[in-house]
């Protein structure tokens, strides 16, 4: 059954001349999404930074208000909701954040960091907190011990964990994960990934994961999404985008992705420019100006992309020009 | 010990130790000096260092910094150094009360402010650029100018201080907070708060509080030094907390007004002039201005120290706080209640908190060690206001009945006479044919003719004479057959620019006279008959005569004001008449035709009597000088006699109060230290004729103490009137004679007044324009003594009226007068203890 | 664009004006207020000594006097209060100039020497930086009446300038000493926040890279953090500007310097004029004050924002 739904999700932000006060510009950060996630399943999310999957996994969450668009979680519509409804909401959707250092109020020491999520969505009596904090500590891979000290006598792994701990706490159903290991040495990263995918197992969770590095994405995902300015380009189980890629950024994208045996080929496909300006989105296809395949078609028309089948694809390569809604 | 330097916070310590000194100031000031702030020395010997040797000087006040004078002395002569360390108190006070108030306003608004509501914020700014366009300083100058704050007492003044510099200041520290909120409110952890699921409040109070606080606690003691700098300022012109007086025999160094408080910022009042014009007398703004100097500073840096401290990730505190509230939390409490086997130990060790923290906080002050009686006091009231003493006139039967029965009460409790005799009398009758003397005017009529009818008046039913010509009481020859003075005479109206009426025939004139409400008729009486003539319809009364040709002045007053009062009757140089309703009426209009028949007076015939007892103490048997405690009360009254309405209690109250204090103290176990002198006043109700007071007998002819054998504090009790008027006036005077803890009795009297939650205004009796009502034995008896203290009024609206009852006397502030002065005497220590 | 940013500018514009005539209005209204108007406490109750209808009318008043332009031709003491006004005016304009001036010559380069000393938080060295913030202008001005007092009888003279007279504002050297005095305070808050800022911007990564490339302080201070410190200057500017106000109050007082704090005071405890005289002199002269800061306030900040992007672009 489907855990969450997104469906045209918008948001833009506007910029504001700070002299003035008048609006300068608007930015796309996410400029109509569509996907769901089944339940106990994992949803990777790839892009470039500026691509938008940070701020989708905040509009889930409500951290910031959706310009458009609609959430159901469980099939219910959780976007429009009123905040202190949300709230009682925020039980079942966690997010594990991408930076361990900043992340956790440093004035609290651990035991109070975790307790207060249970306190708010009532999980546990009180009298049991001790008890639950210990437990979660465990599920995490730390020590009773650790509960009374503060963040900063943890390494940056550690706190990772804490942070997971705490996503745990509310017993969620579904967990955003955002970038949860960019920011931890790479022998660290597997640690996390092997717990988040342990704990998936252990208590039939679902994930949404962003992340930019694709090898960290094929190792936990189920299926995973291309963003591009805003834009989901690309979607599919994760074997078959993989192995076999459609739209032209996601190739580059792979072909750029180091491979670990030293005898591979590689062949790079290098991209003309930089990714534009979330301000000056181009017309038409908005990957356009960079595709080394790009046509007449795609500088005006905007391809669309294809739901409900295992790989879809937002480009003219092989789309026709009308749309097909199948 | 050069990286143990290093990790010193400078700030912190310097400041800290600067704020201990101040608050050891504030606790303990006797410590630090030994002289008394408000006593004044005009000339001595002082000693000062020139050319590196001690030399002694004559000076006057103001000193320079001396030897014994360490920063000199003020123009009223008061040590600066002394009055820096006392004045610390109270200046603390403002600063700390002002800065609590701002917190409580700004906290929340700012908290508010910064988690993003956005009126607030613009509130706040509003305020913020209002009062930083127009200068704090002005404002609160105009503000806090207005006379009424100017003359406030002390403790008024700091509250009203407070809360016009909070309302004034409050939006600088609320926009501070505003910023440090928002500041936090922009840290990433509370993205993940937001996640979790908490509420705004829930962040507020736990996240941001734990962050905020530390903050707002540097935040704080920086507050305070910017108060205090802005006292400073107020003070230099001339705005400051605590009454103030003119100085006196301080006419030829200007007309100033210094105050009467010891407090910094009113040492600085005067800097602009000293530096004008006095610049060879610095050290009059140059110590005040350190001494402000160091309390900015030190609170200024503590602050800074503190801000510093709590950079440091010390987290330690605030889980331990966060700790704290679990712990306090009642709904645990309540779960652990219920699982009582299990957490029996935790319940167990609240509840004991809990019960030791309310036993705290009802701890009752110290009772009082010996409880006034007040239902012993009242019945002396009754007695004294019982008919058979008619009003305890003095001079008269009824008079002297009742001092009698004060005598043989003080006697009952075994206290003893003063040398021989438990009474000090004095003349009531001046034999040279008195002005101004009472009288008792037993019996008198008045017939009103009406053709051939003729209406009957008569005294005290109808009217009264509150002044009868003098020479009616000598001339038994002037009555008629019958054994009456008499009048015959018509009424006319008289005219202001009247000075004498045409007599155009035989028949005499009785002037009807209208007069307006000048206040009380006696004393008017009395100034116009000591010959001063003031322009007013009441004098000049055209003359009038009787058929046996002597000239009388007669006059009827048409006014209403005395129709429920008790007069008492004086000798004067005219006769006047003060009709009530009916009479009034009847003499309404001109030419009416009436008689006046009066009994001729009884004259005192009884000496006024001082009644003075003593208490003997342990100090009575020594050799030199013995302190005395004087406890003053007036037993006097108006007459009553034939008035059946009136039984006038409220007269009576001084001395129903004197003689309950009596019986607790000569019940004491252990005698006090000091003996204790009870004088009840005779001749003291009405001012008038002061020779006839009784303590100005006292004090000026017959009975004055040598200062050197007998040092005195004297304790005046006033009337306590009925419900209406409940708070008890006190006033404050400190004797000729200096001493050296005055300031500090009454600091402690003022202590005790609150734990006695006594509703209570205390005035500065040497203030220009005291408010309360000093007594004339207060005045007099102040001049010798060391101290004086009078409890109630001796004025009241419903003295002497119908409504002055035994039953409408308001016993509970007469039980508060009586408790307040058994406690002084009892447990004020600074009062009960001797000085040599 | 050009259109909406035009009424956007008129918004703020509007906004500001309003501000400034709702301040003035309330001025007037305060100062309004009778100034003879007191409480007394007469047998235990609180009477105030005039109805609500005078104190109505007389705020009422001090509109009307001030809309019909009949406080500029009044004659009081044989003068007019605008012509009080431009003397006064022109004083404190002098002293609080002058002032600043002093205050930033010695409070920037102050800070900026301060910061060089390489000092941890909490140690002796911090103590002279806040000590200084700590002095009431009594003190200072008595201190330095002390010194003038002291060059005065003993006549020394600087420079050709006569014993200047420690009191009085007969000649323009005397103003001397009303601005040290006055300068002295935000000197001590300037240079804190130059230290303060020179401090927190030595962590950052292009301060360090520049000095890495061998520039000298001198060159980095110039470059890059004079435009911060300049800002920072420039935001707590208003914190200054009411601290000087109010010390102008006291410095003029106790200089016996005619300035408009003096005669601020001295319209309202002097009683050679008529309450409804000294009523409008004082509105006059408050209104000059508020303006004249209001007009400052929006000068800085218009400053600000120019240099605020600058300032991104670093």
């Amino acid at each position: 059954m489907e855990m969450i739904r997104v469906e045209n999700l918008k948001k833009t932000f506007a910029l504001k001349s700070k002299v003035l006060g008048i609006k300068t510009g608007e930015v796309h950060a996410v400029n109509g999404i569509n996907f769901g996630i089944q339940r106990g399943k994992t949803l990777g999310l790839v892009g470039e930074s500026g691509s938008g999957k940070s701020t989708t996994g905040r509009l889930i969450l409500r951290l910031l208000e959706p310009t458009e668009g609609k959430v159901s979680l469980e099939g219910r519509d959780i976007s429009k909701i009123s905040n202190r409804e949300f709230r009682k909401m925020r039980k079942n959707i966690q997010m594990v954040f991408q930076n361990p250092y900043s992340v956790l109020d440093y004035k609290m020491t651990i035991e109070d960091i975790l307790i207060q999520p249970l306190h708010i969505h009532k999980i546990v009596t009180p009298l049991e907190y001790k008890k639950e904090v210990e437990r979660l500590l465990g599920i995490v891979g730390l020590s009773k011990k650790d509960r009374k000290k503060f963040p900063h006598e943890f390494s940056g792994g550690q706190r990772q964990r804490i942070g997971i701990a705490r996503a745990l706490a509310t017993q969620p159903k579904f967990i955003v994960c955002d970038e949860p290991v960019s920011a931890l040495d790479v022998s660290v990263q597997s640690q996390i990934i092997n717990l988040l995918k342990d704990l998936q197992k252990e208590y039939h969770l679902t994930y949404l994961f962003i992340a930019h590095g694709l090898n960290v994405i094929k190792h936990v995902s189920d299926e995973v999404a291309v963003m591009y300015l805003g834009k989901i380009v690309e979607i599919g189980e994760v074997e078959e985008v993989f192995e076999r890629p459609k739209h032209p950024y996601t190739m580059a994208l792979m072909s750029a992705s180091p491979i670990p045996n030293p005898e591979a080929k590689r062949n790079r496909i290098h991209l003309n420019d930089e990714i534009p300006s979330a301000l000056n989105i181009p017309k038409g296809c908005s990957f356009h100006p960079r595709c080394p395949k790009a046509m007449e078609v795609c500088k005006e028309i905007e391809p669309k992309l294809k739901v409900d089948k295992t790989h879809e694809v937002a480009c003219h390569l092989f789309h026709g020009t009308e749309d097909n809604h199948d | 010990m050069i990286n143990l330097l290093k990790k010193i916070n400078f700030p912190l310590l310097l400041g800290g130790i600067l704020v201990l000194i101040m608050l050891f100031a504030y606790f303990f000031p006797q410590v630090l000096t030994d002289k008394n702030p408000n006593v004044e020395e005009a000339a001595k010997y002082i000693e000062v260092r020139r050319d590196g040797e001690w030399v002694e000087e004559f000076a006057t006040r103001p000193f320079p910094p001396n030897r014994e004078n360490i920063m000199g002395s003020d123009e009223a002569g008061r040590d600066i150094y002394t009055r820096i360390i006392y004045g610390t108190r109270n200046t603390l006070h403002v600063a700390l009360l002002v800065v609590f108030l701002r917190i409580l306003v700004a906290m929340p608004l700012g908290i508010i402010a910064g988690m993003g509501v956005k009126s607030v914020s613009l509130f706040i700014n509003m305020f913020n650029t209002f009062f930083t366009t127009i200068p704090k300083l002005l404002i609160a100058f105009v503000i806090l100018n207005i006379n009424y704050f100017r003359n406030l007492e002390i403790d008024r003044a700091i509250l009203a201080f407070a809360i016009v510099l909070t309302v004034i200041g409050w939006s600088k520290l609320a926009s501070m907070i505003e910023d440090q909120t928002a500041l936090i409110m922009e840290e990433d952890f509370i993205e993940g708060e937001v996640a979790v699921g908490k509420n705004p409040l829930q962040i507020g109070v736990q996240n941001l509080l734990p962050h905020l606080i530390p903050h707002v606690i540097s935040f704080l003691f920086i507050e305070i030094g910017m108060v205090l700098f802005l006292l400073a300022q107020l003070s230099v012109l001339t705005v400051f907390i605590g009454p103030r007086r003119m100085p006196l025999a301080e006419a030829f160094q200007g007309n100033f007004e210094m105050a009467f408080e010891p407090e910094w910022g009113s040492m600085l009042a005067r800097a602009p002039e000293v530096i004008r014009l006095y610049h060879d007398r610095m050290w009059l703004t140059l110590f005040p201005a350190l001494a402000f100097f160091f309390g900015v500073t030190a609170f200024n840096l503590t602050g800074e120290g503190l801000r510093i401290e709590f950079q440091k990730r010390n987290s330690q505190i605030v889980s331990f706080i966060r700790k704290g509230f679990f712990l306090a939390s009642p709904k645990i409490y309540w779960m652990q209640l219920r699982s009582f086997k299990i957490y029996w130990k935790p319940v167990l060790g609240k509840t004991l908190a809990v019960l030791l923290i309310l036993g705290y906080f009802s701890y009752p002050a110290e009772a009082s060690q010996h409880f006034f009686d007040i239902e012993r006091a009242k019945t002396h009231v009754e007695e004294l206001s019982d008919e058979k003493y008619e009003g305890r006139l003095v001079g008269f039967e009824g008079g002297n009945k009742s001092g009698e029965y004060i005598i043989d009460t003080l006697k009952s409790y075994g206290l003893k006479p003063w040398e021989e005799s438990y009474t000090q009398e004095f003349n009531t009758l001046d034999e040279s044919g008195g002005f101004f003397e009472r009288l008792i005017v037993e019996e008198a009529y008045i017939e009103v003719y009406q053709g051939e009818d003729a209406e009957v008046y008569h005294i005290n039913e109808d009217f009264i004479i509150p002044a009868l010509h003098k020479a009616e009481m000598h001339l038994e020859e002037d009555t008629n057959e019958a054994g009456w003075i008499d009048y015959h005479g018509k009424t006319i109206t008289y005219h202001e620019d009247h000075t004498s009426v045409k007599i155009t025939d035989e028949q005499q004139h009785i002037p009807l006279i209208d007069i307006e409400d000048h206040g009380d008729i006696h004393s008017q009486l009395y100034v116009r008959g000591q010959g001063v003539w003031a322009h007013s319809a009441t004098h000049n009364f055209p003359t009038v005569s009787n058929p046996r040709g002597i000239s009388y002045h007669l006059g009827i007053l048409n006014t209403d004001l005395y129709d429920r009062e008790l007069i008492d009757t004086y000798s004067h140089n005219r006769t006047l008449i003060i009709p009530f309703e009916d009479l009034r009426q009847s003499l309404d209009g001109a030419d009416v035709e009436m008689a006046l028949f009066v009994k001729p007076p009884k004259l005192p015939s009884y000496p006024g009597r001082n009644i003075t007892a003593i208490i003997p103490g342990e100090n009575w048997e020594q050799e030199g000088p013995r302190e005395l405690i004087v406890i003053g009360a007036p037993y006097d009254g108006a007459y009553t006699g034939g008035r059946e309405a009136f039984a006038p209690a409220i007269t009576a109250t001084p001395a129903a109060t004197s003689l309950e204090i009596a019986r607790v103290l000569s019940a004491m176990e252990e005698p006090l230290e000091k003996t204790v002198m009870f004088i009840f006043w005779d001749g003291e109700y009405s001012f008038y004729p002061f020779r006839i007071r009784g303590s100005f007998q006292y004090t000026a002819s017959q009975r004055t103490f040598q200062q050197a054998d007998f040092p005195y504090t004297y304790i005046d009790v006033g009337y306590t009137g009925n419900e209406s008027v409940d708070q008890l006036e006190i006033n404050i005077m400190h004797g000729q004679k200096r001493s050296d803890t005055s300031y500090l009795i009454r600091t402690s009297l003022s202590q005790r007044l609150q734990e006695l939650e006594i509703n209570y205004r205390m005035f500065d009796a040497s203030q220009r324009w005291a408010r309360g009502s000093v007594s004339r034995a207060l005045y007099g008896m102040n001049m010798n003594s060391q101290f004086s203290m009078g409890f109630g009024s001796n004025y009241y609206p419903y003295i002497n009226r119908l409504e002055d009852k035994v039953e409408s006397i308001n016993y509970e502030k007469m039980e508060g007068t009586g408790q307040i002065i058994v406690d002084s005497i009892t447990m004020n220590s600074h009062l009960k203890e001797p000085q040599n | 664009m050009n259109f909406e940013m035009t009424i956007n500018l008129m918004k703020k514009a509007i906004y500001h004006i309003l501000i400034l005539v709702i301040v003035l209005a309330v001025v007037i209204v305060a100062t309004g207020f009778p100034m003879d108007f007191d409480v007394e406490y007469h047998h235990g109750e609180f009477h105030w000594n005039m109805p609500l209808e005078e104190i109505q009318r007389s705020i009422t008043q001090n509109f009307a006097s001030f809309f019909s332009g009949e406080v500029f031709n009044m004659e009081i003491l044989s003068t007019t209060p605008l012509t009080m006004l431009r003397g006064a005016f022109s004083l404190s304009f002098a002293v609080l100039f002058f002032g600043t001036l002093l205050a930033l010559l010695i409070g920037i380069p102050k800070g900026i020497i301060d910061s060089r000393k390489k000092r941890t938080a909490g140690t002796f060295k911090l103590l002279q930086t806040y000590i200084p913030l700590s002095i009431p202008d009594v003190l200072t001005i008595s201190l330095i009446q002390l010194g003038a007092i002291y060059l005065y009888y003993n006549e020394i003279a600087f420079l050709g300038i006569g014993p200047i007279h420690f009191l009085g504002d007969e000649h323009w050297y005397q103003s001397i000493f009303p601005i040290i005095s006055i300068s002295v305070l935000p000197a001590a808050y300037i240079s804190r926040v130059t230290a303060n800022t020179i401090e927190g911007l030595q962590e950052k990564a292009y301060i360090i890279t520049a000095r890495g490339k061998g520039c000298s302080y001198f060159q980095i201070l110039r470059k890059h953090m004079m435009k911060n410190i300049t800002f920072e200057i420039l935001s707590i500017f208003p914190t200054i500007m009411g601290m000087m106000f109010a010390s102008l109050i006291i410095v003029e007082r106790l200089f016996y310097y005619q300035g408009m704090g003096y005669h601020l005071i001295y319209i309202y405890t002097t009683s050679r004029l008529s309450i409804e005289q000294a009523q409008v002199v004082f509105t006059l002269f408050t209104l000059t004050l508020a303006l004249f800061y209001y007009l400052i306030f929006l000068l800085l900040k218009s400053l600000k924002a120019k240099i605020m992007p600058k300032l991104k672009e670093n």
